[in-house]
């Protein structure tokens, strides 16, 4: 089958002259997406608390430059003032370190075997935690301000997880009887996100979204007393409001009427452009300039399409 | 696949289907503005193209069949008359006459009968338009081709060169049968009609290779039954030019009401 070469011209010209169809197609792709939505997937819930953090200042001490939680707390420790990005990097990491807990089976079997006779410990997920114990004289003495130079000195501490937080998981099922959590890292941390406040800068707002309404509540209150604890082990003070549920009930919608509406487009337009490009009719004068250099010495009208004019 | 059985299918006549008049389609005074125009356009770009020299022999061809070459050639002939040109319409497809059905005129003594010596002298018919002579097919002959190739014909365009400005043909398709081709050494030119949305760009090529091929030249297309909705460049001249349906509408309102004779100063000024 001969095939028409097209131009960028002729592929917009499909857009200017369907644009009306591509336009239907698209809304209604859409509205088929957001139906589908709405019809086949489960209704998702969300539970929010706002931190507000207060750090301790002392005046302008030197600032380090660090993104590591421990090192923050160590900071908070020190009196250190915190900015605002790396309170919610503070935050984040708290969160990143709450929620990971891949283990390999190999790893999981010698901890196993290691501490079989306290074999909770195991089931709580242990994960260790760098904890700053002292500083170390470098000898070099900083050009700025005349200071000695300390490297921070670490030691490794295992800790295990919060128990409130372990058991809003067993309460919702998402721990075996063996208290082998079920829910991946990924999946806990897609249902949790994490939003700097534009309006106020000491505020970030904790929202756990999920199919079950209560978990994402609990979820929100066992988040919210893990947060406080770290900022407070550390000298620091969070005021919150309490964790509350959203009522409303929302669906992805928008993620798949997107998709769907895109699709659609796209499908219609492929379908246009494979019409295009197998029509070998002659249309118009750019179609005749392709098939020979000869003029169009004129366009005549439609007979009909003028007598209705 | 059989494509071709499956157009053929949609040949077959609808029941009860009113026969369409042609000559509904020749072009009048009262003739849609746009369709007016672009005869017009048309005729001007004829014009331009013709030599200086004698009475110029223009064959209006297509590639296949039903594009509206005798339509358009009749409408040519007619717009050519209403510049005042004096105007021969020779109907050269003997095979599927259509000029004298079109002008309601007989078809009697026509071009046929004077190739095959019937008649001694061509049989030129003033038709109702001013300036404008037709000469019918005649009777369907055996041999249309070998006719066409006669000698005669030759003599008829000296006749009527010296009694006419233009001579127009209405020639059958050139894919389907090669009565078309075989006048190209006698010709100016052809002009060519592409039926908008309907010809496939393969047919047109191979009927210029014909062309080409027996060393005749093609002076244009013209784009026929083009509808400005599903046209891309909507008509040629018009939107290029700024000539929008809004501006289209009020313009020829005010051509109607407030200067009839504009029409008329228009064609003196291209006759001159």
């Amino acid at each position: 089958m001969e095939a028409n070469s097209l131009s960028f011209k002729d592929l917009f010209s499909i857009i200017r002259r369907f644009w009306i169809l591509l336009l239907i197609v698209t809304v209604v792709g859409g509205a088929f997406g957001a139906i589908y939505a709405s019809a086949t997937l489960d209704p998702m819930y969300s539970a929010s608390v706002m931190l507000e953090v207060h750090n301790y200042t002392n005046g302008d001490d030197a600032f380090i430059n660090t993104n590591s939680e421990f090192e923050l707390a160590e900071k908070l420790k020190a009196g250190h003032i915190l900015t605002v990005t790396e309170s919610y990097n503070y935050l984040k990491e708290v969160l990143v370190a709450l929620t990971h807990w891949e283990i390999s089976e190999a790893e999981y079997l010698a901890l196993e075997k290691e501490h079989s006779e306290n074999i909770s410990f195991v089931k709580d997920y242990p994960y260790t935690e760098r904890k700053l114990i002292g500083y170390e004289d470098t000898g070099n003495v900083s050009s700025t301000d005349g200071l000695p130079i300390l490297k921070p000195l670490y030691e490794n501490v295992e800790k295990t997880r919060p128990a409130y937080f372990l058991d809003v998981l067993s309460e919702f099922g998402y721990r075996d009887q063996n208290g082998v959590i079920t829910l991946t890292p990924s999946a806990i941390r897609s249902m949790i996100s994490i939003s700097e406040n534009e309006d106020a800068v000491n505020f970030f707002k904790i929202t756990v979204s999920s199919t079950n309404k209560q978990f994402a509540l609990y979820l929100t209150q066992a988040l919210e007393k893990v947060l406080i604890e770290k900022f407070v082990n550390y000298g620091s003070v969070i005021t919150n409001s309490d964790p509350r549920a959203n009522d409303g009930v929302s669906y992805p919608l928008k993620k798949y009427t997107a998709i769907a509406a895109v699709a659609s487009f796209v499908l219609c337009y492929g379908v246009l452009l494979l019409i295009k490009l197998f029509n070998t009719r002659v249309t118009n004068e750019e179609e005749l300039k392709r098939i020979a250099n000869i003029p169009l010495l004129a366009s005549i009208p439609d007979f009909n399409f003028g007598k209705q004019k | 696949m059989n494509i071709p059985f499956l157009k053929n299918i949609c040949l077959f006549k609808k029941k009860n289907a009113v026969p369409v008049d042609k000559s509904t389609y020749l072009l009048t005074p009262d003739a849609p503005f746009a369709i007016a125009e672009a005869y017009r356009m048309l005729r001007t770009n004829i014009m331009y193209s013709a030599g200086q020299e004698g009475t110029p022999i223009y064959a209006i061809t297509s590639a296949m069949p039903h594009e509206g070459k005798s339509i358009n050639c009749s409408n040519i002939a007619i717009s050519f008359a209403h510049a005042g040109k004096r105007v021969l319409l020779i109907d050269g497809d003997m095979r599927n006459p259509t000029v004298a059905p079109l002008f309601k005129e007989s078809s009697k003594n026509g071009l046929s009968e004077y190739l095959a010596s019937v008649v001694p002298e061509p049989n030129f018919i003033p038709s109702k338009y001013e300036n404008l002579t037709l000469m019918v097919a005649g009777h369907k002959p055996p041999n249309p081709a070998e006719l066409l190739g006669n000698k005669r014909i030759a003599e008829l365009f000296e006749i009527a060169r010296e009694k006419f400005d233009y001579i127009f043909i209405d020639l059958p398709p050139v894919n389907m049968i090669s009565d078309a081709t075989i006048l190209a050494k006698d010709i100016s030119g052809y002009l060519f009609v592409v039926d908008s949305g309907h010809t496939h760009s393969g047919a047109v090529k191979r009927a210029l290779d014909s062309i080409r091929m027996v060393g005749g030249s093609v002076i244009g297309f013209a784009l026929n039954r083009v509808n400005p909705k599903k046209s891309d460049g909507a008509l040629y001249g018009y939107k290029s030019y700024g000539y929008s349906r809004r501006y289209y509408k009020n313009y020829y309102n005010r051509y109607n009401t407030k200067n009839s004779d504009v029409e008329t100063e228009e064609q003196e000024t291209d006759a001159e």
